[in-house]
């Protein structure tokens, strides 16, 4: 196994075993699971030369023989847009870590060769390759004979790798972050967290709508997810809020500047730009500004075999389906029906008859700390929210005061 | 009317673009503020009192100078997002950034010992007990982080800034000739001792101090401002540079007009406040104090915060005021060690001890500008990592020239601090 620290700088020989440079970087053609090294980059007096992995006779401990002789090296090396250099691109730089979820820099890149050919095997992001690069690996032995007690290498194996430092702007070799976004939103949340924002436009670029908006609802800092809005452009912003919740959305939206905010809605489908509108009237801390107006308005009359049918048809959007608010002819609240007791329920029953009448409500101006010690005081995991004339607005549910409870 | 559909035009985009310049605005007016810590306010003090107006000169100067290093910091910061050590680490490799990085974590660990200094004094002044006072802002300031949020922490630096308009009233309190004080902003005059050249260098020292890169880079790139508004980062920038130097000027201008002319020597700006009372009236001297403890508290909380940000963008740690204790243990744990070492410092060791310590932070100061300005050029004309935002020709020419003079000025301080040590 080779580290990369030890082969940059490498002295490198010819056929005739004269010396002729040094090793410079190494290419590897990006597109495997363990990246194969397809090029050795040798600084010559006269400039950078790429020697062909085929040229290499030897890589050893102390040089690296060539199979050409020195005349035959010319400075030839121009950067393409394809290749990705191991000290140019990932050398110190950040990766993700796919397996844990989180961002690391790299310290140091594990080599290995096998069958002929050198490949990537993982990269180190721990104290001990640190030592290792500023030279001192005796200070590790020390450490490790007095606390009997191994430095951590932190290595991690590179079919978990994404990595960062390759240019992100640039669209032709961008990484396809397919790894990446299979991940759980949550995660790719905490992910967010620590790019730079020219690697997190490339990162929601590269996630679908659906992925997009999740993981913006994860993310914690508000101007983090206003910033990034705003840079992925107006229309893009758009699509990805209507994926979102209206009272998610509408949080976003509130903080954003009003002229961007206008022109989003602007480009939004008419009817989730109608529900953040709505919300957006409200303040941000009290149950109007909590709560979603996305969920199924269910009318007294209907039987429960309706409801079912109807929960069928459109519940995979709305946001919660364990209670269901019931209203009457005006639209007032007049009753909560819980999922078991619906599903227990003859079909034919009416919503009016199965369903609990005295329903616990907050109002659409009570502060978010009202909402909290309602929801605890009952137990319940959502509330519905009504205005003063008891016609109900929209439901607030346990996630959307959560940070709250957590502060 | 032509000229008026000009002007309507003019305003009109003004308006819209205001709330996009008042959402880029604070990294560098924040910078600025800070620059002027206690360090900063003793030189002002002590140069104002020894040699009068005849150093204001180089403050004008020198604003030229701090702008144009600030801006190559903040475009670095809007253009690749990422922090200057984050950039120094990516491209020097482990060694050069752990050299830069001990050495950072040295003068700033110095200086922050400075502030809780500055706070000690301030708080002699108005008359409270230092073991009181520096326990509680040590805490406060460590409460402010750990606990707070960016928003927080940024209005509450913001509102800070203001406090520093007590030395421009200091100053008129003192009654200047302002004829004398503006003919001598403009004309350099420099006196052949080594009292002289000693301040002179002191004063470039602490205005261009290597923990504002760190951290005006790295504030900007967590605000994530688009390239497309630089032209307003920039101007944040111009404008903290000037606010820096504006403050200081007044400082130089009341103990000029008020100690210089009394013939009183201070070495200290608790010194400075106090021996302005019988001058200038006792009001004079408690805003100069108040003024004191306002800058010293707000750099004892920058100061190792910053520290913190560099160290762990170097080595790859968890980082951010946005994340929790248990989440980013390394940034908070070296933030907390920074604030209460500072404090306990200068709590608990004899004032003598501290001379020398300060002395090698100046020399280590005098080492580490220099090589941060060597690697930000070779970075900032870096076109893989700033595009078309390299530097152009006339400003390389600019900023390399006084990077010159200053690793000149910087060598001579150096070599006569620690033969000052050894001697």
């Amino acid at each position: 196994m080779f580290y990369l620290s030890n082969i940059l700088g490498m002295r490198v020989l010819d056929r005739k075993q004269a010396v002729v440079g040094s090793i410079a970087d190494l290419e590897v053609a990006s597109a495997e699971k363990f990246p194969i090294v397809a090029a050795v980059l040798v600084r010559t007096r006269s400039g950078l030369s790429r020697v062909g992995w085929h040229n290499v006779r030897a890589l050893g401990i102390a040089e690296c023989t060539l199979k050409l002789v020195g005349s035959e090296l010319e400075p030839n090396f121009t950067l393409q847009d394809t290749s990705m250099l191991l000290l140019n691109h990932v050398l110190d730089k950040q990766i993700v870590d796919v397996h844990g979820a989180k961002v690391v820099r790299v310290n140091d890149i594990e080599l290995a060769e096998s069958h002929g050919q050198l490949r990537v095997i993982a990269a180190d992001a721990g104290l001990r390759s640190f030592l290792r690069r500023l030279g001192l690996s005796w200070a590790i032995s020390l450490v490790e004979q007095m606390r009997h007690h191994k430095v951590a290498e932190n290595s991690i194996p590179w079919s978990f790798v994404e990595p960062l430092g390759r240019d992100v702007r640039n669209v032709q070799v961008r990484t396809t972050w397919k790894e990446l976004s299979k991940l759980h939103p949550s995660d790719l949340a905490d992910i967010v967290d620590d790019l730079d924002f020219n690697e997190r436009d490339a990162l929601f670029k590269a996630l679908n709508d659906e992925q997009a908006a999740d993981t913006l609802a994860e993310l914690e800092d508000d101007r983090v997810k206003v910033a990034i809005l705003e840079r992925l452009g107006v229309a893009r912003a758009a699509d990805i809020l209507e994926e979102m919740d209206p009272d998610d959305a509408a949080d976003i939206l509130q903080d954003t500047r009003a002229d961007t905010q206008e022109a989003v809605l602007q480009e939004m489908q008419p009817e989730e730009r109608e529900d953040v509108r709505e919300l957006l009237a409200y303040d941000e801390d009290t149950a109007g500004g909590l709560m979603t107006n996305d969920y199924l308005e269910i009318r007294q009359e209907m039987t429960a075999g309706q409801v079912i049918d109807l929960l069928r048809h459109e519940a995979p959007d709305t946001e919660t389906i364990y209670y269901l608010y019931v209203t009457d002819d005006s639209g007032r609240l007049a009753g909560v029906l819980s999922l078991r007791a619906l599903i227990v329920a003859q079909p034919e029953r009416a919503v009016g008859d199965i369903m609990l009448r005295h329903s616990v409500s907050v109002f659409v101006d009570d502060p978010k700390k009202k909402v909290a010690e309602v929801m605890d005081k009952y137990g319940y995991l959502a509330l519905p929210v009504v205005n003063h004339e008891g016609l109900l607005q929209g439901i607030v549910t346990v996630d959307d005061i959560l940070d709250q409870a957590m502060e | 009317m032509a000229w008026w559909k000009h002007l309507r035009t003019r305003f009109g985009r003004f308006w819209v673009t205001l709330p996009v310049l008042l959402g880029v605005l604070g990294p560098g007016i924040i910078t600025g503020n800070v620059d002027n810590d206690a360090g900063g306010i003793t030189t002002y003090s002590v140069i104002g009192a020894r040699f009068g107006y005849s150093m204001l000169w180089v403050l004008l100067l020198i604003t030229f100078t701090l702008a144009m290093i600030q801006e190559m910091c903040a475009r670095m910061g809007v253009v690749t997002g990422k922090g200057l050590a984050d950039l120094i680490r990516e491209r020097f490799g482990v060694r050069v950034t752990m050299v830069v990085m001990l050495l950072l974590l040295f003068t700033n660990l110095t200086n922050t010992m400075g502030e809780f200094a500055g706070v000690a004094g301030a708080a002699s002044i108005l008359g409270w007990s230092r073991f009181v006072v520096i326990p509680a802002v040590a805490f406060l300031v460590w409460i402010l982080v750990v606990k707070g949020s960016y928003r927080s922490v940024e209005r509450v630096l913001l509102v800070f800034c203001v406090v520093y308009l007590t030395y421009v009233v200091s100053a008129f309190m003192a009654h200047p000739h302002w004829g004398t004080v503006i003919r001598a902003t403009v004309t350099p005059t420099f006196q052949m001792n080594r009292e002289f050249t000693s301040l002179f260098i002191a004063t470039i020292g602490t205005t261009i101090a290597p923990w504002m890169q760190f951290y005006q880079q790295s504030s900007v790139a967590e605000k994530a401002i688009e390239v497309k508004n630089y032209r307003y980062e920039a101007l944040d920038t111009y404008i903290g540079s000037f606010l820096t130097n504006f403050v200081s000027f007044f400082i130089v201008v009341a103990c000029a007009s008020t100690l210089y002319v009394a013939g009183v020597r201070v070495d200290t700006a608790a010194e400075a406040a106090g021996a302005l009372a019988p001058l200038a009236g006792n009001y004079a001297s408690l805003l100069f104090a108040a003024g004191l403890m306002n800058a010293s508290i707000m750099a004892a909380g920058i100061l190792p915060l910053s520290t913190a940000y560099s160290v762990a963008e170097a080595f790859g740690w968890e980082s951010g005021v946005g994340k929790s204790f248990r989440e980013a243990p390394l940034f908070y744990g070296l933030y907390t060690a920074l604030i209460f070492a500072g404090a306990g410092i200068v709590l608990f060791v004899p004032e003598g001890r501290l001379v020398s310590l300060m002395l090698f932070s100046q020399a280590a100061n005098g080492i580490l500008l220099p090589l941060i300005l060597v690697l930000m050029l070779r970075l900032v004309n870096d076109r893989s990592l700033m595009g078309d935002y390299v530097n152009s020709r006339g400003k390389n020419i600019a900023v390399w020239a006084q990077a010159i003079v200053m690793i000149v000025l910087a060598g001579i301080l150096t070599v006569q601090t620690l033969a000052g040590i050894f001697s």
